[in-house]
């Protein structure tokens, strides 16, 4: 549901205008004439008091919240604060590399431009302004031309904030993997390599995705995720709080396999992490630090019918307890 | 929060005695932690009662009583529960890495720290579903009385989409008051 829903037309009306009159007002370049028309409005309707008073009551919530903790906390930049404040690689300017053509590149083992290592999340500032967050051991070619804007994503996953093109005209901006292309309309989406498929979820506007060898295309809006193969795309999900959780620098499951789950801590692992067939099907709900395994396998030890077994003193495996 | 009737208190004593224990089972087998899971079970039952008592008032019906498949209801909840205390995990790590970077001046008591944590949490669900740049120019704005040409020129927008950032996301907020 919607706030809308429970609100009369006239509300949302006056409400929305008491916003646009919020951003106005607090603008640098406010005038008196604009205060003064703004008492007009405030005046000629009592709805328009009662949607102003609003305003003022989110002011309020908000006030005292030191700029300092809270945009860090509540919108921190480039979705990964970890891989700043932790002083992973910040990266700046596209490496020119020179592009051979994907389709004759071998797909492992490349030299790729971008790689992080295992556990490793970091952020690239592309040369157009846009910028991307590799999730752990990731391998990315770029090639910006006079055409187009293109990632090549070889493995991992990574989050894509793109920027409008600053040349004159525009290019589009594309990922690619094996399975086909994730074209961004103006947008933030990830995008994630899973063996023989490929999974985009959108965040913000929309993704138009092409599988390398199948007909037509699938428009992905904010909130849908959908994962692809080389010839077909699947029913489009909608996104959850799981949904992009590792670029927040976590892992969030809700009633997910413990093998899964298991699976997935192993990509941030060095010497990988197993999982015992007979309790791979527990499922498993929580919100686990990426950056810390560690933690994440007390959190299960101590909650779940399982140890840890440690193989050759590298390999952990999960195991009934 | 007005009295619940008589009835529905009884019945949401009734869903409460034959139903905390299966919750808690149902929310140890996911979660793991058992004291996370006692935390969710009363927070579920108090979701359940903050919507009856909301809804009803002095209205005669009694939903809770009405319920047919009371352990699915409580189910549901108890999963919106669980992802809300999820989304507050994540959001505490980053609340304490901020924390952690900032210079040893600017770091509040422990008592404001607690005060603040409880205010982030509220605030950062009433900013759910904006996008990441309007959240950032709202914040800007209103915690850190950036100029709009500077907010534009951080976020490389032009000054109209700071203009409307902050209309959208002060709408939203708005439409989300009772």
């Amino acid at each position: 549901m919607t706030p809308e829903t429970k609100r009369g037309a006239r509300e949302v009306r006056a409400i929305k205008e008491a916003a646009t009159w919020y951003a106005r007002l607090g603008s640098e370049a406010a005038a008196a004439e604009d205060r003064h028309a703004w008492r007009l409005w405030l005046n000629s309707d009592a709805a328009h008091r009662a949607a102003w008073d609003k305003v003022e009551q989110v002011c309020r919530q908000m006030g005292g919240l030191p700029g300092s903790i809270a945009r860090p906390t509540l919108a921190p930049a480039q979705a990964s604060r970890r891989a700043v404040l932790r002083g992973f690689g910040l990266v700046a300017g596209a490496g020119a590399a020179s592009w051979l053509g994907w389709r004759e590149l071998p797909w492992t083992g490349w030299p790729a431009d971008y790689r992080s290592a295992v556990g490793e999340q970091r952020i690239i500032q592309l040369a157009d302004g846009s910028s991307m967050l590799m999730d752990t051991h990731t391998a990315v070619d770029i090639s910006f031309d006079a055409q187009a804007r293109i990632v090549d994503l070889r493995s991992g996953a990574i989050l894509v904030s793109t920027y409008p093109d600053p040349v004159a005209t525009p290019r589009p901006f594309l990922v690619r993997t094996r399975q086909g292309t994730a074209t961004a309309l103006g947008t933030r989406y990830t995008v994630k390599t899973e063996d023989d498929w490929t999974r985009v979820a959108v965040l913000e506007k929309s993704v138009r995705i092409e599988p390398a060898q199948g007909h037509g295309a699938v428009v992905l809006h904010a909130g849908e995720q959908a994962r692809f193969n080389h010839d077909t795309v699947e029913a489009t999900q909608m996104n959850d709080i799981t949904t992009a959780s590792w670029a927040t620098g976590n892992l969030v499951a809700l009633d997910m396999p413990l093998g899964e789950l298991a699976a997935e801590l192993g990509r941030y692992r060095r010497g990988g992490l197993g999982c015992d067939a007979d309790v791979a099907h527990l499922l498993v709900s929580g919100s686990f630090p990426l950056d810390n395994t560690d933690q994440a396998l007390a959190a299960l030890t101590q909650g779940f019918p399982v140890k840890t077994a440690r193989v050759l003193g590298y390999w952990t495996r999960l195991v009934a307890r | 929060m007005p009295a619940t009737p008589p009835t529905a208190a009884s019945a949401m004593h009734t869903l409460y005695r034959d139903n905390h224990r299966w919750l808690f089972g149902w929310l140890r087998r996911r979660v793991g932690d058992p004291f996370d899971a006692a935390d969710l079970v009363q927070d579920t039952f108090v979701r359940v009662l903050k919507t009856h008592t909301g809804r009803c008032g002095a209205v005669s019906s009694d939903p809770v009583a009405e319920l047919r498949e009371p352990r699915a209801y409580l189910a549901a909840i108890a999963k919106s529960v669980m992802i809300d205390f999820f989304r507050r995990q994540t959001l505490e790590r980053t609340y304490l890495e901020v924390l952690a970077a900032l210079p040893s001046q600017e770091v509040p008591s422990l008592e404001t720290q607690a005060v603040l944590r409880s205010a982030l949490i509220e605030i950062d669900a009433m900013l759910d579903g904006l996008g990441l740049k309007v959240k950032q120019a709202f914040l800007m704005a209103q915690c850190e009385d950036l100029p709009y040409a500077e907010i534009a020129r951080r976020l490389g927008v032009s000054r109209r989409s700071v203009d409307n950032y902050l209309a959208r996301a002060m709408a939203h907020c708005c439409l989300l008051l009772p």
